[in-house]
């Protein structure tokens, strides 16, 4: 059996000691690639034409593709016949987005694999869930983009879903009070996107200058990025302060890319992301390229079990992360963790034209 | 109406967009000299103003500008124009709309001022991201302007977000356009009409090259310190962004012969490097990461993980559309080995602008040009000089397409 398979068996999803999950990832992560590499012609030529190999001994030797390559070629490994979703990340208007391909079966896999992460902290009973977005973001199939795909996905968790803004992306504080009301003590499920979050659940209900009644247990999961955070100066303390204050006692941020979805990271009681036994993170030095240890910030590299049908096992993306530690964080997973601390600073455009092809 | 025009210059007269446009329309004009000598004035002054103050080595390609519109060269450049004049007068176009590239650079100045020169008036519409560079640049512009009162009625700088009305309305009332830009911004500005009677210039994205005879390298190894300061100086201001900078290295010989050359050319030019802090950043390393792969996945070059500055692929050939267009610059040269020549010229595309070389002699470079059968190559120079301004430019002579001739018999 898979490794996948093995782990979707496993109680919780963050089980697989240092010891032994460098070896066993490693050895699926090859044999993921080596399929990529035999049915895409694009990640043939990409390891052909590098002077790597996909059989190596260490998981920080492994070939990586740059995330931003998924937004200037179309990379899959399946027939076009076999394309069951493709997903695209949401870039704002002129910016090339990211294009991923899925069959049915990596479609489903990221469900399984998405289910087994989160049940595992919000547990199995579904709850009562509030989606801090519009409606209308998922009923325009054609612009199926990360943040609908992020819904979604996580609809699954809960029930009588509620979606609490308005197509304006206004929070609806009628239907919110309603809703509060008739749930009475049950607990409920609160996702949405970090900004979205902050700017139109908590900055409207703070206006409203009463304290509204989330039962205890309340569990808020969010995510999405802190770029439009940090432009408001707000960080995860803080973020967190300001929930627990309108009374939303639990709060994970999680961290995910539209090129690995379903493997993603969630951030755990300590305010540690936390690579599940599906995923693991290495940090690279910005100007080099080269492994860092623990501790080092840099750029971050991911590695899913998942992708099937796209080549997209390893990538290195352009967010910065420092690894603190893996087995031992007080929170008790297993594991590497890791926090975020932003986006890498994009090279300046110069000279006389005003775009550039990359 | 809430206006949306901000001006960068001042104009008393002008408290609207209305009025600036009823100002354009309305401009009488009556001075007709070429090249006017109140801008040579005050181009010379605002060339000096640059070179006089220590903040401007921060900016080294504004140096290389100021001292191209030192008033010796300048006469350089106009004069001989005026000397052939015979059988006509040669005046001023009348007024010109400019409008530079999103980015900041100021590479667009170099047509504005020559646009001065002539005896024009400039609608130079930038930017509104700001740089400390553009910063400096505007504030010699308006300290420069402060004492010369004529030309204030002739430099309008201002910005306003892309907005087709008005474009439009300047376009329609202005005797030439210039545009430097993206491609996609200048087919955008195109399909804006113009003034019937007017001209346009248009500066796309370009691509530009080396090509040295090995032989020449190893050959001349102890002279070879001058040549290496040169293509330093052509490929790290702007980051080799500059559409003049070469991206691509062509090397010419046998075999063995470039691979001698190339080790002796690459372990110089890394010293230099060495010695001289490049601005690398962890942006350039990427983008030469994503190029890179780019390439190897269209099977158009071969690489490692390896991203240092400089980083180097190997293409074989050179017809791809792709490898111009994936191009970022910042530190990434492709090279090419060729025997011959004649073997590149089939390979020569449009977009092709600067060829600057080491080790031709100039009958074997206009021979080749002669040869080319499309439009490819405007500038060819030897290495170092890439970057150097020249009145003509992308196939322009600028002094004509800023001026006209009234006949006289």
């Amino acid at each position: 059996m898979s490794l996948l398979n093995n782990i979707l068996e496993q109680n919780t999803p963050y089980e697989l000691e240092a010891s032994e999950k460098e070896k066993k990832l490693l050895k699926d992560i090859k044999k993921s690639l080596s399929f990529h590499s035999k049915n895409s012609d694009t990640f043939n030529n990409l390891i052909l034409n590098t002077n790597v190999l996909i059989d190596t001994n260490k998981i920080n030797q492994l070939p990586y593709v740059p995330a931003r390559l998924f937004k200037l070629m179309d990379l899959k490994s399946i027939p076009d016949e076999n394309i069951f979703k493709i997903m695209t990340s949401s870039g704002t208007s002129g910016q090339a987005v990211s294009k991923i391909f899925l069959d049915k079966e990596s479609s489903i896999m990221q469900t399984r694999v998405l289910n087994h992460i989160v049940g595992s902290y919000i547990g199995k009973k579904r709850r009562k869930m509030l989606i801090i977005d519009s409606e209308s973001i998922i009923k325009d199939r054609k612009k199926f983009n990360a943040r609908a795909a992020g819904i979604l996905g996580f609809s699954s968790f809960g029930k009588n879903h509620t979606y609490l803004l308005d197509s304006d992306l206004n929070l609806d504080v009628k239907k919110l009070n309603d809703t509060l009301e008739d749930n009475g003590n049950n607990p409920i499920l609160i996702f949405g996107f970090t900004f979205l979050v902050w700017q139109k659940f908590y900055q409207s209900i703070k206006k409203l200058g009463k304290n509204l009644n989330f039962p205890k247990d309340t569990l808020l999961i969010h995510g999405g990025g802190w770029k439009r955070m940090h432009e408001s100066s707000v960080d995860n303390t803080q973020f967190k302060a300001a929930l627990h204050e309108i009374g939303v006692s639990n709060v994970h941020d999680y961290y995910g890319m539209i090129e690995q979805t379903g493997s993603i990271f969630v951030e755990c009681e300590k305010g540690h992301l936390h690579c599940s036994d599906y995923s693991d993170v290495i940090i690279r030095d910005q100007m080099t390229h080269k492994p860092l240890d623990f501790n080092k910030e840099g750029l971050l590299q991911v590695i899913s079990l998942l992708p099937s049908s796209y080549p997209g096992n390893s990538i290195l993306t352009e967010d910065i992360g420092v690894i603190l530690g893996e087995d031992d964080c007080d929170c008790g997973r297993k594991g590497k963790y890791f926090t975020i601390s932003g986006r890498m600073k994009q090279s300046e455009v110069r000279g006389c034209s005003d775009t550039r092809a990359l | 109406m809430k206006n949306k025009i901000s001006f960068i210059t001042e104009h008393s007269v002008i408290k609207s967009d209305n009025d600036f446009f009823e100002h354009i329309s309305k401009i009488k004009f009556n001075d007709k000299s070429f090249p006017n000598s109140d801008a040579i004035e005050f181009v010379n002054q605002f060339s000096k103003s640059i070179l006089l103050d220590k903040n401007a080595r921060a900016f080294p390609e504004l140096i290389v500008l100021a001292n191209f519109f030192k008033r010796k060269n300048l006469f350089r450049n106009i004069q001989s124009e005026l000397d052939k004049n015979k059988e006509f007068i040669q005046v001023p176009l009348g007024k010109i709309f400019h409008i530079a590239p999103s980015n900041v650079d100021t590479i667009f100045l170099y047509s504005s001022l020559i646009a001065l020169l002539c005896g024009n008036i400039c609608f130079i519409r930038i930017s509104s991201n700001q740089t400390t560079q553009l910063d400096f640049v505007i504030e010699k512009l308006k300290s420069t302007l402060a004492s010369y009162k004529s030309m204030k009625d002739k430099i309008f700088v201002f910005t306003y977000n892309h907005d087709y009305e008005i474009t439009k309305k300047i376009s329609e009332a202005v005797q030439s356009r210039v545009v430097w830009g993206g491609d996609e911004t200048i087919k955008e500005i195109r399909s804006i009409p113009l003034n019937p009677l007017a001209r346009e210039i248009v500066f796309p994205n370009r691509f530009s090259f080396s090509i040295i005879k090995s032989k020449a390298v190893y050959e001349n190894e102890s002279n070879l310190n001058s040549i290496i300061k040169g293509f330093y100086n052509d490929t790290s201001y702007f980051n080799q962004q500059a559409c003049s900078s070469p991206k691509l290295i062509i090397w010419f010989g046998s075999h063995d012969d470039n691979l001698k050359a190339r080790n002796i050319f690459w372990n110089h030019y890394n010293d230099y490097v060495m010695a001289n802090n490049i601005n690398d950043d962890a942006g350039m390393v990427m983008d030469r990461f994503v190029a890179s792969s780019f390439y190897a996945a269209n099977n158009l070059a071969s690489k490692s993980n390896d991203v240092d500055y400089p980083t180097k692929l190997n293409i074989t050939d050179l017809s791809s559309k792709l490898i111009r267009e994936a191009h970022p610059g910042n530190g990434l040269f492709l090279e090419l080995e060729k025997n011959n020549i004649k073997d590149v010229a089939d390979e020569i595309r449009e977009i092709d602008q600067t060829m600057s070389y080491i080790g031709f002699t100039k009958k074997e470079i206009v021979n080749f040009a002669m040869h080319l059968t499309n439009r490819g190559i405007d500038r060819i120079v030897p290495i170092g000089h890439s970057l150097d301004f020249n009145a003509i430019w992308d196939g322009y002579d600028l002094v004509e397409q800023f001026s006209r001739k009234v006949t006289i018999d």
